[in-house]
């Protein structure tokens, strides 16, 4: 019973991704437990199996020729991780800190293997996009958030963006109250199994349908019962979470557990301890509960039936010898063990984001040949759009900045730095562009180089200021004002040899102007002109068109 | 109806059209310094440089700098395109014009857009075609980048021969002021019978 394969299965089918291969989903249920887009989850850490990372789910698919599953995951950060950079902000007991801003260390893409279990975050910020949580609410939650940490600035902010990793920002908030009870409605005879004791009242637990409008109309009236509910609930709760915490032995990565959390609300020991209860269930179990019966009976009265079960089951496990009992609690944290180089491999990456700005990361990727540029794209494609073709045709993960546009770039002259793992990823994806082509919105073929900074810089250095070198010093030992007024800004005075020179530069300029502006011209023209050739065997309307919803 | 991803998309065209881009800067340029320089011509909200996303450090800089209103941005943009202007240094002025969204390296995506790709093989009939355009894309990079090694010629010409004329210019007023500092010049005035001062 110890390592027989967890089950995994997927839930609600979403959108289908750029190609036939990839599908995404809004649920699926892993271990027993049903995830939904946009939870919050544990997620092991294999430095420190006791303090598992949290992170929020943002997307999940399956992709049918490496018939792999992924889940893109929000990282949050504790504390601790981030540290060096708090200074002497105040700390809540329980906050933690929402990863934002561009570079690693926002997100990253795991194998569902990794996840522990689920965790019941509360965003606090009072932020008017923010439906504020109830006390309720505050009550149940293991941790809050209110404020973001910049991964590419490492700052602490309490503003919170847009968007963030591609994510509306309304999605990471909580959810309203009347979506949360009109799906809570439609969802209870579907899958309460994940939320015997606190999480039913989860946020973040029922969300894969959208509201019933009859249940709408039942709102007021829900809200209160559900209410009481819910503080009956969370007393009995506790008992039993007492009686099941003194009957049964605890495995070991809780009770590591357990010292850290002390000073933490009741809520957490009664998530905690709900969790673990769904933990140990075996499926047998677990189909149980999922029955239509749990819709007749009060939650507090399914709870305690669920507990008993639970009993039962610990009972039987114990005769069965303690190992067992250590091997049942303990399954998930030792689980993603064997997928050791993967937890490992997201890890660093977490763990470098903190330190490593943009640029020197491009730097090192350079050095190590792990970084392509990516030309002739729409530059008004985001970095977010790059990361989806990339996935979506290579089936890669990489990281993808889009050059900001400059100056001279023409509209046709989008340019992306993207880094990869491994120098191999690069030679393979270089190669297969050389010897086939993908055609982006059907008109622009992909050029791919070998990522080379110095092609990149294309800008040597900054020239055209002048100084006389003796006079700089003459006013430096005087200390004059002399510095101060190159400093300023200023316009020239029209009787000064500066006026000239500053009017020779715009002379420059304008011509400058000029030819940029003829060879845009010109090249317009050269693509038209091909364009229209392409036509007559047009690529566009091909039935095996791929499309992506990249939003 | 407006979804959340078209305001967030107009608010930032908003901000767009807010924001002068301004380039040719100097490294030695500074926050401070962008602010003050524009905040004599309104209220400076923002100020985000570019990264330049190389090894290199001393190179031209530029930035987008979001003003309070678009009048004031439009008002800079006239203002400096017609005035030489000089920050941090001269007589190299600096350069601006109107922001354009893809300059924001964190602009949203345009709402509702999808994006479409497709792996086109060398036995597919469009192959030819996707290869004629991914060769023009080259060809037009090239030139491109051969257009900016051109200017950037043009420029190291001007700068070198403007410290030329630098040079010599200081050069020829310091001769006329050491005439000045060792009475040289009051001794051939009085030979020549010139009066020196204007009294």
């Amino acid at each position: 019973m110890v390592f027989e394969p967890v089950s995994f299965s997927w839930g609600v089918k979403g959108r289908r991704g750029i190609t036939k291969d990839v599908q995404f989903y809004e649920s699926f249920r892993y271990d027993g437990v049903e995830y939904f887009l946009h939870d919050y989850v544990y997620i092991y850490n294999d430095e420190l199996p006791d303090k598992p990372d949290i992170g929020k789910l943002l997307k999940m698919w399956h992709q049918t020729s490496r018939n792999v599953n992924r889940m893109k995951v929000l990282w949050l950060f504790r504390p601790y991780e981030i540290q060096k950079y708090l200074k002497d902000c105040d700390i809540l007991e329980n906050e933690i800190f929402l990863a934002s801003g561009e570079g690693k260390g926002v997100s990253n893409v795991n194998d569902p293997e990794v996840l522990v279990g689920k965790c019941n975050v509360v965003c606090t910020s009072k932020d008017e996009r923010n439906p504020q949580p109830s006390a309720g609410e505050m009550k149940m939650a293991d941790y809050i958030f209110s404020r973001t940490f910049d991964v590419g600035k490492f700052r602490i902010s309490d503003k919170i963006g847009d968007r963030i990793a591609g994510t509306e920002i309304t999605d990471i908030f909580n959810k309203k109250i009347s979506q949360q009870l009109a799906k809570e409605g439609k969802d209870e005879n579907v899958s309460c199994i994940a939320g015997p004791v606190g999480k039913g009242r989860e946020q973040t637990l029922f969300k894969n349908t959208t509201g019933s409008k009859g249940f709408k109309a039942d709102n007021n009236r829900l809200q209160p019962n559900s209410k009481r509910d819910c503080n009956t609930l969370l007393a009995s709760s506790i008992n039993a979470a007492k009686k099941y915490g003194s009957l049964h032995d605890l495995s070991k990565p809780i009770k590591a557990n357990a010292p850290q959390f002390e000073s933490k609300s009741i809520a957490y020991v009664v998530q905690k301890s709900g969790s673990y209860s769904s933990n140990v269930k075996t499926e047998p179990y677990g189909s149980d509960v999922r029955s239509s019966e749990y819709k007749q009976k009060t939650r507090e009265e399914h709870y305690v039936e669920e507990r008993k079960k639970i009993k039962l089951e610990e009972k039987t496990t114990k005769i069965s010898g303690r190992e067992g009992v250590e091997a049942t609690n303990g399954k998930d944290i030792n689980k993603p063990k064997k997928q050791t180089d993967k937890s490992k491999w997201f890890k660093t990456d977490k763990g470098k984001s903190l330190n490593i700005p943009l640029e020197d990361k491009l730097g090192t990727a350079w050095r190590d040949e792990t970084l392509v540029l990516f030309q002739n794209l729409d530059p008004s494609y985001t970095s977010e759009d790059i990361k989806e073709i990339v996935w979506c045709t290579f089936g890669e993960e990489c990281t993808a900045m889009m050059r900001p546009r400059d100056t001279f770039s023409s509209l046709d002259n989008g340019q992306a730095f993207v880094i990869f793992h491994t120098k191999e990823i690069v030679e393979k994806v270089v190669d297969e562009l050389q010897r086939r082509h993908l055609m982006i919105e059907d008109e622009r073929p992909l050029v791919a180089y070998k990522g080379n900074l110095e092609v990149a810089a294309q800008h040597s250095k900054f020239i055209g200021h002048q100084s006389i070198a003796k006079v700089d010093l003459r006013q430096r030992q005087r200390s004059s004002d002399w510095k101060e007024a190159v400093g300023t800004s200023h316009y020239p005075q029209p009787n000064t040899i500066e006026y000239d020179m500053a009017v020779e530069w715009c002379l420059l300029h304008k011509q400058s102007d000029l030819w940029w502006k003829a060879l845009h011209e010109e090249q317009e023209k050269e693509l038209i002109e091909l364009k229209r050739k392409l036509n007559c065997t047009s690529i566009i309307g091909k039935p095996d068109k791929r499309e992506m919803n990249v939003r | 109806m407006v979804t959340q991803a078209e305001k967030e998309y107009m608010d930032f065209q908003e901000k767009v059209k807010r924001t002068v881009y301004v380039y040719d800067l100097s490294p030695k340029v500074t926050k401070p310094v962008l602010k003050t320089a524009f905040g004599q011509f309104g209220n400076v909200t923002n100020i985000h440089f570019i990264p330049n996303y190389t090894d290199l450090r001393n190179i031209p800089q530029s930035a987008l700098v979001e003003m309070e209103t678009a009048k004031q941005a439009e008002c800079i943009i006239a203002e400096l395109t017609e005035y030489a202007f000089m920050m941090s240094g001269m007589p190299r002025p600096v350069r601006v014009s109107a922001a354009q969204a893809e300059m924001f390296a964190d602009h949203p995506a345009k709402p509702g857009r999808r994006i479409q790709c497709q792996w086109v093989d060398p036995n597919d009939p469009d192959f030819e075609q996707a290869k004629k355009l991914k060769e023009l894309a080259k060809k037009h990079r090239a030139e491109a980048s051969f257009l900016l090694q051109a200017q950037l010629e043009e420029q190291e010409n001007l700068a070198k021969q403007q410290g030329e004329t630098l040079r010599v210019n200081y050069k020829k007023y310091e001769l006329i002021d050491n005439l000045i500092s060792d009475s040289t010049l009051s001794r051939i005035a009085g030979r020549m019978k010139l009066r020196l001062t204007d009294d």
